[in-house]
């Protein structure tokens, strides 16, 4: 009761376009359920077919049970942030967050109830006769969130509530969203492009693609066990470093990296490494050099980016082509990325040897991307 | 741990609702009472009325003058009299007046252009001395009603000598406030980084004017051409006032407006006339609506 | 060290560019300017200083009356019959062509088959000539053999005497002048509907609103600036009604449909009231001038207002 179920979902634009493909899952009553994953995945397409602003190509969506194909938008029960906020310019706060309980005929005395009761909330109170126009950016965002929580629904849908603030606000609000949602445990699907959002924020999280499903889960399990090539490529940040490998008889080589694992089928196989698992003049059985190009300080950590002897890989999730300039235009060495600790002074040119448990290693099928599973 | 397996079976049946034109709401499934969208029933007899006035001066000009004189009105004429055309053409110096109305309206349609892009580029972007209240005073200009100007006008350009030729229709109307008001927005949007480097490169402010910004304003530009064009051929005010006797300065509308006194009851001549005089804008806006439509919602959105 | 020459600054490259800027920025307004000062800026004053005088079009004796001719307009019933007409062709006109626009731009504004033709018919008009499209509706409403007769007959009504009747003449004046105008109206008001962002409309939708209740609280608040606007602009635009008049009705029948540019014209280029009197005539151009003024500004007031306090 409560919850958000999709079942085998599928939405086609009327030029041919697929949005959605296929998906199926399960919100759980009161969960944070986070639908993350590039631009035109089909993240938001999914959100507004829950919302009723897109119309249902195949399969069904329930809210708490009853199934909501048909339903329109304003009987369904659910509210809805937007990313620009899509407050009523020509209405005060106070206005703009009675305006869906008055919608509904609620009587003045509650409406104003509910309203103040929002406003004390969301710290909205001496901005409830001004217009949102005279807002600020996070004034709008709350006055946006004030007017889904007043209207107390099954589901929250939030879309891209946050990408509109700058980074401080940003973070601030994304603590008090979770505070929120803490307090009042509604049904809440988030869509985001950010991955650090969708693992902050969420119970769980669903990676989309290209309008599938690649992965849904909690966000530390999809972090240590990404399904496919572009959950791993996607989650993380900096990304999980990728190379073009072969496994023979229990032995995986991507260039000058070795190691073993029993089980794995001969052939051609794609080698995960994430930048934290590589550790600077470690001992392992899997070893390789790092030829330092790049070196970010960030105060408690330090990035460094640089190229190993091996052959890249790509995921699908890269935003672009910026791997250009990463190997010094060599396409003979691979880029990699991998945290240091200040202390141990890596400097630009430097060849680093590092290690790597290889327990921590990714394989990922080299068609068809999958993970490839221990055991 | 849950991975969802991505079934790649074929999706379910499309729902046929979803056609293309719809709106993305979802809403109760269409009325199947009605084959099309209600909206045509409002829609169709709106346009049909529109069109009708054009289409029954259309009609009647090729009907013969006992016909027009018929009642009840034929509709369509069974044979098309296309001999009314030529017949029209030689009761009225129509070619004559055409020709005068496209010599004025394009004159006052390129100096516009010319005119109103040099000075609405100095309003946009050089600083002058002056140049608040100099732009402030061509504003006020548009605030005052034709017929307040239009005696002094009409005696200024008596006093230069140009009454009763097509320089009284040219002159006065080389530069619009309209036009220069219009760019000068227009030229404002336009990212001025890019006028900034071809100053580095060492341009002079024509050059830029002329290479960088005109060609980035090419909508801005169709729209002021088809504007002005629209207003100067149709105008009829002015020229009634200014070309009283030498009727070879006729534009088409004062011509339109003579035959008519001439030929009131010769519906079918009339109507070939008008039909005629009608068509080259009814093309030009046919070719150019996009313009035309832009021009309006602008200039009226921006009041 | 320092030579003499070289501790004398010399007019650095900025002052010779800012001066170039003034000089430049004057040579390219300057035509401009030229042509609207001398046939814009000009006129106007020399409007108010005519209007002080008693002059003819052609007569170069303009001996100064002072505020005579104002005074005069008081008492005069031509002036009164025509300011009577501009308000009556005002209350016509201006809420019949909004309304009818905005009814005509919803429609516009749907995805349907077809929807170009319609957007076209509507349009189109707009490029008619005001002569044209007098010349096309004195054909239609012509009493013995027009087409509108012949309509209203099939369903028992008729027949009109239109542009020939007292009573009939400035209500024909009105269908006629909306017809050509209403594609104006429409174009401005679509733009305003596309300019309602889907987003507004889709949170009004999820919040509860129904399609009407859309329409009435997010779409009709935010059409309140382009229907000022084109209130404004339509009674700028009827009460200067000149065209249509002069062609069709030439103020008639029985002075029903005179009305104040009419009335302007003829007293300063006809010999209609004996000798021109442009002097009274530019009297008259500045009381018409001055009520546009004052109506515009009421008008943006009182709107600006509405606008504030709809919710």
């Amino acid at each position: 009761m409560g919850g958000v179920t999709f079942e085998h979902v599928t939405k086609v634009f009327p030029e041919g376009t697929v949005a959605v493909d296929d998906l199926t899952l399960e919100v759980g009553d009161g969960e944070f359920l986070i639908l993350v994953g590039p631009s035109g995945c089909g993240k938001t397409t999914a959100l507004r077919m829950v919302a009723g602003l897109e119309k249902i190509s195949a399969g069904d969506i329930r809210v708490g049970d009853v199934r909501i194909n048909d339903v329109p938008p304003k009987d369904r029960d659910v509210a809805m942030v937007f990313q620009n906020y899509a407050l009523y310019p020509h209405m005060t706060v106070a206005k703009n967050l009675g305006f869906g309980l008055r919608q509904r005929h609620m009587p003045r005395t509650e409406v104003s109830m509910r309203v103040s009761g929002v406003a004390d909330m969301l710290g909205l109170n001496e901005l409830l006769q001004r217009r949102p126009g005279q807002l600020s950016g996070g004034q709008r965002q709350r006055v946006a969130m004030g007017r889904a929580l007043v209207r107390e629904p099954q589901a929250f849908l939030l879309d891209e509530p946050l990408s509109n603030l700058d980074a401080k606000l940003r973070v601030q609000m994304r603590a008090e969203l979770k505070k929120l949602h803490q307090r009042f445990g509604v049904t809440t699907i988030y869509v985001t492009h950010d991955q650090v959002e969708a693992m902050t924020l969420g119970d769980r999280i669903a990676v989309l693609a290209g309008g599938r499903l690649q992965q849904l889960g909690v966000p530390q399990e999809v972090y240590d066990h990404p399904a496919n090539l572009f959950v791993a490529g996607f989650i993380g940040s900096p990304p999980m470093n990728l190379f073009a490998g072969e496994a023979r008889g229990g032995s995986i080589t991507a260039g000058q990296l070795v190691f073993r694992r029993e089980g794995i089928p001969d052939g051609a196989a794609i080698v995960g490494v994430r930048p934290e698992a590589m550790h600077v003049n470690g001992a392992t059985d899997a070893s390789t050099t790092v030829r330092v190009d790049v070196v970010e300080p960030l105060g408690d950590d330090v990035i460094v980016h640089g190229t190993v002897d091996a052959r890249a890989a790509a995921s699908g999730a890269e935003e672009e082509d910026a791997t250009l300039l990463a190997g010094g235009g060599d396409t003979a060495r691979a880029p990699v990325s991998l945290r240091v600790d200040p202390s141990q002074r890596v400097r630009v040119g430097d060849d680093v040897p590092v290690a790597i448990d290889p327990a921590k290693i990714h394989l990922f099928d080299a068609t068809t991307g999958e993970a490839i599973r221990q055991d | 741990m849950t991975i969802a397996v991505t079934d790649r079976a074929a999706p379910a049946a499309i729902d046929p609702a979803t056609l293309p034109g719809e709106t993305g709401m979802v809403e109760r499934p269409r009325a199947r009472w009605l084959p099309f969208s209600p909206w045509h029933l409002l829609l169709m007899p709106a346009a049909l009325l529109m069109l009708l006035p054009l289409v029954w001066m259309v009609a009647t000009s090729l009907e013969t003058l006992a016909q027009t004189r018929h009642f009840p009105p034929i509709l369509w004429p069974g044979e098309f009299q296309w001999s009314n055309y030529p017949e029209t053409l030689r009761a009225a110096p129509f070619t004559r007046w055409f020709w005068n109305t496209t010599v004025v309206t394009t004159v006052v349609v390129a100096s516009n252009l010319l005119l109103c892009s040099l000075a609405a580029y100095a309003f946009a972007r050089i600083r002058f001395w002056g140049k608040q209240v100099t732009y402030f005073l061509l504003l006020a200009t548009l605030m005052v009603p034709l017929q307040v100007v239009l005696i002094p006008t009409f005696l200024i350009v008596k006093r230069i000598g140009l009454l009763d030729h097509l320089g009284a229709l040219i002159v006065p109307n080389l530069a619009n406030v309209f036009g220069i008001f219009m760019l000068t927005q227009f030229f404002r949007t336009l990212p001025i980084e890019l006028e900034e480097a071809a100053r580095i490169d060492g341009a002079s402010r024509l050059k830029i004017l002329f290479t960088i910004v005109l060609p980035l304003s090419m909508p801005a530009l169709a729209t002021l051409a088809v504007i002005q064009f629209l207003w100067t051929w149709n105008d009829f005010l002015w020229p009634l006032v200014t070309i009283i006797n030498n009727t070879d300065a006729f534009t088409i509308q004062l011509g339109l407006q003579n035959f008519q006194g001439a030929h009131a009851t010769d519906w079918n001549l009339l109507m070939a006339g008008n039909v005629m005089a009608t068509l080259p804008m009814l093309i030009l806006f046919l070719a150019a609506q996009r313009w035309f439509v832009r021009g309006i919602a602008t200039q009226g959105l921006k009041g | 060290m320092a030579t003499a020459a070289a501790s004398v600054r010399s007019p650095g490259p900025l002052r010779r560019v800012v001066a170039s800027d003034h000089v430049a920025g004057w040579l390219f307004v300057a035509p401009s300017v030229f042509l609207i000062v001398l046939f814009g800026l000009i006129p106007v004053i020399w409007g108010f200083v005519l209007s002080l005088q008693k002059a003819g079009l052609i007569s170069p004796n303009r001996p100064f009356t002072g505020l005579a001719n104002y005074q005069h307009i008081a008492s005069d019933p031509l002036a009164r019959t025509a300011a009577v007409n501009a308000v009556y062709y005002s209350f016509l006109f201006v809420p019949l062509s909004i309304v009818l626009a905005l009814f005509l731009a919803i429609a516009l504004n749907q995805k349907i088959h077809l929807i170009r033709f319609y957007r076209l018919a509507v349009f189109i008009p707009v490029a008619v000539s005001t002569i044209a499209t007098g010349i096309m509706f004195l054909w239609l409403f012509d009493k013995e053999f027009g087409l509108a007769n012949f309509l209203f007959s099939k369903v028992g009504l008729g027949p009109f005497g239109y542009f020939d009747s007292p009573q009939g003449a400035m209500p024909a004046l009105v269908v006629m002048t909306v017809w050509g105008w209403l594609g104006f109206d429409t174009i401005v008001f679509l733009a305003a509907l596309q300019g309602v962002p889907a987003e507004l409309i889709e949170a009004a939708a999820v919040d509860g609103a129904g399609r009407w209740s859309q329409f009435r609280n997010v779409v009709l608040p935010l059409l309140g600036p382009a229907t000022l606007l084109l209130v404004v602009w339509s009674t700028i635009s009827a009460l200067q009604l000149f065209d249509e008049v002069y062609f069709v009705t030439k103020g008639g029948p029985l002075n029903r449909t005179f009305v104040p540019v009419f009335y302007i014209y003829r007293l300063a280029f006809t010999t209609s009231y004996g000798f021109s009197k442009a002097g009274y005539a530019a009297a008259l151009a500045y009381v018409l001038f001055l009520v546009i003024l004052v109506l515009t500004l009421i008008q943006f007031w009182l709107g600006n207002r509405a606008v504030h306090y709809s919710s």
